[in-house]
């Protein structure tokens, strides 16, 4: 991916580049505002990180210039304010994430790529009606569930989890985002609840097959994804 | 308002004590004017009658008895005269005068009052007052006055006042009833105004109509107030802001280090091992940061403009379910109740995040083996919406529930859990917000594991 990065701070900037070159992305940075608008306006990026705070411009109206213009890249918004209504805002002014400081680098990347994804499916003709890895079959107007030819009985809960990771199939969803899509809850409980379900969801479709469909990314979150 | 609450209200009080002053005032005036007038009358009149009894006994000492009742003869032959004289023998029996019959059956000197029958027009009653005086050689002397025009007249003059104190009554009532009124609507209207500013709409200010009186210049005084809580609010909010901000970057910066230097190759286990522990304890503080700037926001009042309906069973539904594989987990039962539907005015992810904070607790304190049981529906007793969240686990102390609700307070007993000691806070921050009366009790009264029973209710 080519990521623009525009975010003032040099220290989160300097390990923002850092982080996504080690992760294989090609990055480009503008520390104000008004440079960022230019670069994001000049060149074609597959995703841009902006922060809410910028001297210059601040981020929500250099999205909001730029969605006006037509310009519709993939945009995360990072922000110290991480109040509902400021997320709210910051999703109302076209940004297409929302990601509040400090966050760990896994969470950023792990966002960055479902947004890339997301993106890039969109255009792909008609609604999904079947998602599939491996012998892992989901039928969304069924809504029912095979692995192998064996169904497997879902809780309506559990469904939408599964879903989620199947849609998102291959990248690392964080705990966060688990949180955020499937229960609709921008709060961090301090017990990990979602790793729980995770569990239970982990006995139904993985338990008595030899092939582990659900992985664990060690201080990232989890990951559906077929056997290398 | 209520059809007659302005009865109840200040103006209308003052306004009817006031009235109720005038009103006597008046009668006081009235009574003093009564007493003249009527009384002048009845002076007036027994002066003439004396005047009158001199003239007669001048008469008498001048003439005799010829002389005496020649005059009264005189006197009493003119038909347009008022006064009465009457010449009686010891017996009773009329010897002169104007009048028909002797008025008293057992006749004695003074003063009286009687009817006069058949004077003038017959059929018409008269009244009149008359003196009795003993007559040497001839028996008794009448002389009165005619009293019934007289009469008449303090009759009307009673009337007249009667007619003015009922007038005077009515017109106080009035302008009571209108002044209270008027007075009442413009403090109703400051009351509706108040109301929408501690809903959330922190821009409006209260209608000064210009007159410059006393409600005007509290208005006044109160929109200044309004004012300098917008601008301490809004200082608040930069406050916090700022030191989301501030705080949060280097937190953010230091977390990244530590990130980075995770991903140098070859690490020992140890340094990794140490670098997971770091990480581990910014995100503790961060936890710690992020609920206090969550309860800060709340007790702002901010999130009051975004309120909305919240279904409050589907909503505690959806936290139960959150939880309870974690329940089931720890061998827990996780009952929810919530048959009946009910739902408020407010923040989804504000009362989600409390009723998740209640749910965790009860979950963390249950006894082993126990029950969590999480309800939401009407209260019995008011038909207000009522969350509840209780456990059976070793409860709170009566004496130290309200301190629970502080911020970082943890009870000396819990120390050993995790926790930052701000999850009742926020609980408590959130039910502010919403209104809604906050209250610990026992789960289960009187066993060994009482349980904390956590409930709240909202405004019905």
């Amino acid at each position: 991916m080519k990521i623009l990065v525009i975010e003032d701070d040099r220290a989160t900037a300097d390990y923002l580049t850092k982080g996504l070159k080690e992760a294989g992305h090609v990055v480009d940075h503008a520390d104000n505002g008004r440079d960022g608008l230019f670069l994001a306006a000049s060149e074609p990026y597959d995703a841009l990180v902006v922060d809410r705070m910028l001297p210059g411009r601040d981020g929500l109206s250099l999205l909001e210039v730029l969605r006006a213009t037509g310009n519709d890249t993939p945009a995360l918004v990072l922000s110290a304010l991480g109040s509902v209504d400021d997320r709210v805002k910051g999703l109302r002014a076209g940004a297409d994430d929302y990601l509040t400081k400090p966050f760990a680098f896994a969470e950023l990347l792990a966002r960055l790529e479902v947004m890339q994804r997301r993106t890039k499916g969109a255009g792909s003709g008609g609604p999904v009606t079947k998602l599939q890895i491996a012998d892992l079959e989901m039928d969304l107007l069924a809504r029912t569930v095979k692995r192998g030819a064996k169904p497997v009985d879902l809780l309506p809960r559990e469904f939408q989890l599964l879903e989620y990771l199947l849609r998102n199939a291959g990248n690392v969803v964080t705990r966060t985002m688990l949180l955020e899509n499937v229960w609709d809850y921008h709060f961090d409980p301090q017990t990990n609840v979602i790793d729980v379900h995770i569990a239970r969801l982990r006995q139904k479709i993985d338990k008595d097959h030899e092939v582990p469909l659900i992985h664990t990314v060690r201080g990232a979150g989890y990951s559906l994804r077929e056997p290398v | 308002m209520s059809r007659f609450s302005f009865l109840r209200t200040t103006t209308f009080r003052l306004a009817a004590f006031h009235m109720g002053l005038f009103i006597l005032s008046v009668v006081v005036v009235l009574a003093v004017v009564y007493w003249f007038t009527a009384g002048f009358i009845n002076r007036h009149t027994e002066e003439t009658v004396l005047r009158e009894v001199q003239e007669l006994s001048n008469a008498m000492n001048d003439r005799g008895r010829i002389g005496l009742l020649r005059l009264i003869s005189e006197r009493a032959g003119d038909h347009r005269t008022d006064m009465i004289y009457a010449v009686a023998s010891p017996t009773g029996e009329i010897i002169a005068g104007n009048l028909a019959n002797w008025p008293l059956p057992n006749t004695a000197a003074g003063w009286i009052e009687f009817d006069i029958k058949n004077r003038g027009e017959p059929g018409r009653k008269r009244s009149a007052v008359a003196i009795i005086l003993p007559v040497h050689d001839l028996g008794w002397l009448l002389v009165g006055h005619d009293m019934t025009d007289r009469y008449l007249l303090r009759g009307q003059i009673l009337l007249g006042m009667i007619w003015a104190v009922s007038l005077a009554l009515v017109i106080g009532v009035i302008g009571a009833v209108y002044m209270s009124r008027r007075v009442a609507e413009r403090v109703e209207k400051i009351n509706r105004t108040i109301d929408r500013i501690t809903a959330g709409s922190f821009a409006d200010r209260l209608e000064v109509t210009g007159s410059g009186d006393e409600i005007d210049r509290l208005v006044t005084k109160l929109n200044r107030m309004l004012d300098e809580i917008a601008r301490l609010m809004l200082g608040m909010r930069q406050v916090t802001d700022n030191v989301a901000h501030d705080l949060r970057t280097p937190l953010s910066r230091l977390r990244a280090r530590l990130e980075l230097a995770q991903l140098e190759p070859d690490l020992p286990d140890a340094q990794a091992a140490t670098l997971e522990q770091a990480i581990a304890e910014i995100d503790r503080l961060l936890g710690v940061f992020n609920a206090i700037l969550t309860i800060a926001a709340a007790e702002t009042g901010r999130a009051r403009a975004d309120f909305e309906p919240v279904d409050l069973s589907a909503l505690v539904a959806e936290v139960a379910e959150l939880y309870e594989p974690l329940a089931e987990e720890k061998g827990l039962t996780l009952e929810l109740a919530n048959a009946d539907p009910v739902s408020v005015s407010g923040s989804r992810q504000l009362l989600a995040q409390l009723a998740s904070n209640l749910v965790e607790n009860a979950v963390k304190y249950a006894s082993p083996g126990g029950h969590v049981q999480v309800a939401a529906g009407h209260d019995l007793a008011s038909g207000r919406p009522l969350l509840s969240v209780a456990d059976d686990g070793p409860g709170i102390p009566a004496d130290q529930r309200d301190k629970v609700l502080e911020r970082f307070v943890r009870l000396e007993a819990h120390r050993g859990t995790p926790g930052h000691g701000l999850g009742l806070s926020l609980v408590a921050a959130v039910a502010r917000l919403h209104d809604a009366d906050l209250l610990l009790d026992d789960h289960r009264p009187g066993m060994e594991h009482p349980g904390l029973r956590v409930s709240l209710r909202f405004p019905g």
